[in-house]
């Protein structure tokens, strides 16, 4: 893939991650704001009140969704910054590698993770 | 009488310098203006984000362990140790969030002005966005003040 299209998926991710990071931060760090317009429900870091966000298809869609452009905008930002610092063919090589398996890793786990958590 | 041209020899052309500065080039080259040390926060905070993220996954999924794992999880993550990197990766985020907007903004061709000759004083992009810059960090501040006052009152 052309480095402009990896760069454009890169500032996709990032516009998709303001909307639905700012949800998943607004619930954690915001919620009393939310609380009092009747969005979520206190504690939010209860087991019930975890359970119930990451149930069901809608919940780990979600999740994945956030997780892939999480992964995606972050690795990227990690590429171009090692390969600033090691800018040989072969680390460049090393690096793309890296954060390919890295994230594959990461993507693989969080998604079983959040399969299992919609049967929760 | 001609005067002679004096040819600087191979002995005395100074070797060619490096331009790379590497890490010390990030946090100082020259007169940076603001944006080049938001550019520095927003890698830094970006960083930390990504080495974060498996971390905040691997936890999250503790809860697959049933009710009682969990809340051990959440005893240990009350330490004041952990607060404390919850509120750096709470600034982390609203700060990277809020300047990554700024520079959405940015790539869109959004509050750059319109193309005009270059004609001294020069137009600078940066300087026309410079109102919005200072507003979207006035407001990351707000944030962060709030969501650090929700997580100690919690």
């Amino acid at each position: 893939m052309r480095e402009s299209r990896l760069w454009a998926l890169h500032l996709i991710c990032g516009a998709g991650l303001l909307v639905l990071l700012s949800l998943h931060m607004g619930v954690m760090h915001y919620a009393s704001i939310l609380a009092l317009l009747g969005w979520v429900r206190e504690p939010v870091l209860s087991f019930s009140s975890v359970a119930e966000r990451g149930r069901g298809a809608a919940g780990a869609v979600t999740y994945v969704l956030l997780l892939g452009f999480a992964l995606y905008h972050g690795l990227y930002g990690l590429r171009g910054i090692l390969g600033e610092i090691w800018s040989t063919p072969k680390a460049v090589r090393f690096i793309n590698a890296g954060v390919v398996i890295f994230g594959l890793a990461v993507l693989v786990y969080g998604v079983t993770v959040a399969a299992q958590a919609a049967r929760l | 009488m001609a005067t002679q041209v004096k040819v600087p020899t191979q002995e005395a052309v100074p070797p060619r310098l490096s331009m790379r500065l590497g890490l010390r080039g990030w946090v100082y080259a020259g007169r940076y203006p603001a944006e080049r040390y938001l550019y520095i926060l927003h890698r830094l905070s970006g960083l930390g984000l990504i080495l974060y993220l498996p971390l905040h996954v691997w936890v999250t999924g503790r809860r697959l362990q049933g009710p009682e794992v969990w809340q051990q999880t959440m005893a240990v993550l009350s330490r004041p140790v952990f607060v404390a990197g919850e509120m750096l990766i709470l600034a982390a985020f609203v700060f990277h969030a809020f300047n990554g907007f700024r520079l959405l903004f940015g790539h869109l061709g959004c509050a750059l002005g319109k193309p005009a000759h270059p004609v001294y004083p020069y137009p600078v992009a940066l300087h026309r966005q410079r109102s919005m810059t200072v507003a979207l960090m006035v407001l990351a501040s707000a944030f962060l003040a709030f969501g650090v006052w929700n997580l100690l009152t919690k």
